[in-house]
């Protein structure tokens, strides 16, 4: 894809990004610069949760979604629960990851090989807010993992 | 910005990753207002394509649309959080 054409869609799938919702969801954005969108889910309940969307060739591929500690180091045990978030290890990256076919691990997993991004591209709730919303509503529901 | 609530009214705003309704400030909303008329105002003026599966939450708290805004227990000023359900896995 077009970098311009790639880098248009990510400002577009952004630009709703407000205060007013940064702030009633206590999200934190470390970088917002295409390809990357870096941002920290805080809750008084559970440790922080940082999320790193890398959206080269966006959105022809799917985001790659980073699991990440608060430090930006990667995160190794994620947190429990239900939803996107599968605390199990990629057979790729050997990390907990977003099983969510709005990820580029959903399709790179041995599992889902032959679904393709083709069917869920551009439909509602895949899109970069979509795919945030869906982990920030998982890991609402999650519980820490123990060290 | 509109803060002053009226009687038997509720402020009322509508967040998602694709903007915000209004854009500042919040609304006046009969309490007897069911949910879902304001989420469609919200979904219209922000112009989401498809709000399938998602859920609105009021801190924290899942509503339900079907109701009004006294059925789910709302008063004062809110801010309604609207976006995708955790889904998970796919085919």
């Amino acid at each position: 894809m077009n970098p311009s054409l790639s880098k248009l869609i990510f400002e577009r799938e952004t630009n709703g990004f407000t205060t007013r919702l940064l702030e009633l969801r206590s999200w934190i954005i470390n970088e917002k610069s295409f390809p990357n969108l870096d941002l920290t889910f805080h809750s008084p309940e559970r440790k922080p949760l940082r999320i790193k969307l890398i959206c080269e060739n966006y959105n022809d591929d799917p985001a790659s979604i980073q699991l990440l500690n608060e430090d930006g180091t990667f995160l190794l045990k994620a947190p429990i629960g239900q939803g996107v978030i599968n605390p199990g290890l990629h057979p790729v990256t050997n990390l907990p990851f977003i099983c969510s076919p709005g990820s580029k691990e959903y399709h790179i997993h041995s599992s889902h090989l032959n679904d393709s991004w083709e069917n869920y591209k551009g439909q509602p709730g895949y899109d970069l807010g979509g795919m945030l919303s869906q982990i920030y509503n998982a890991w609402k529901k999650t519980v820490d993992a123990q060290n | 910005m509109n803060t002053e609530k009226k009687e038997n009214h509720l402020l009322v705003a509508v967040v998602t990753t694709s903007g915000s309704w209004p854009k500042e400030g919040y609304e006046n909303i009969p309490i007897h207002q069911k949910v879902k008329i304001v989420l469609k105002k919200a979904v219209d003026f922000i112009q989401i394509v498809s709000t399938d599966n998602w859920i609105a939450k009021v801190e924290g708290r899942e509503i339900n649309p079907e109701n009004n805004f006294e059925e789910n227990n709302l008063s004062g000023t809110i801010s309604i959080d609207y976006g995708p359900r955790e889904g998970g896995g796919g085919k």
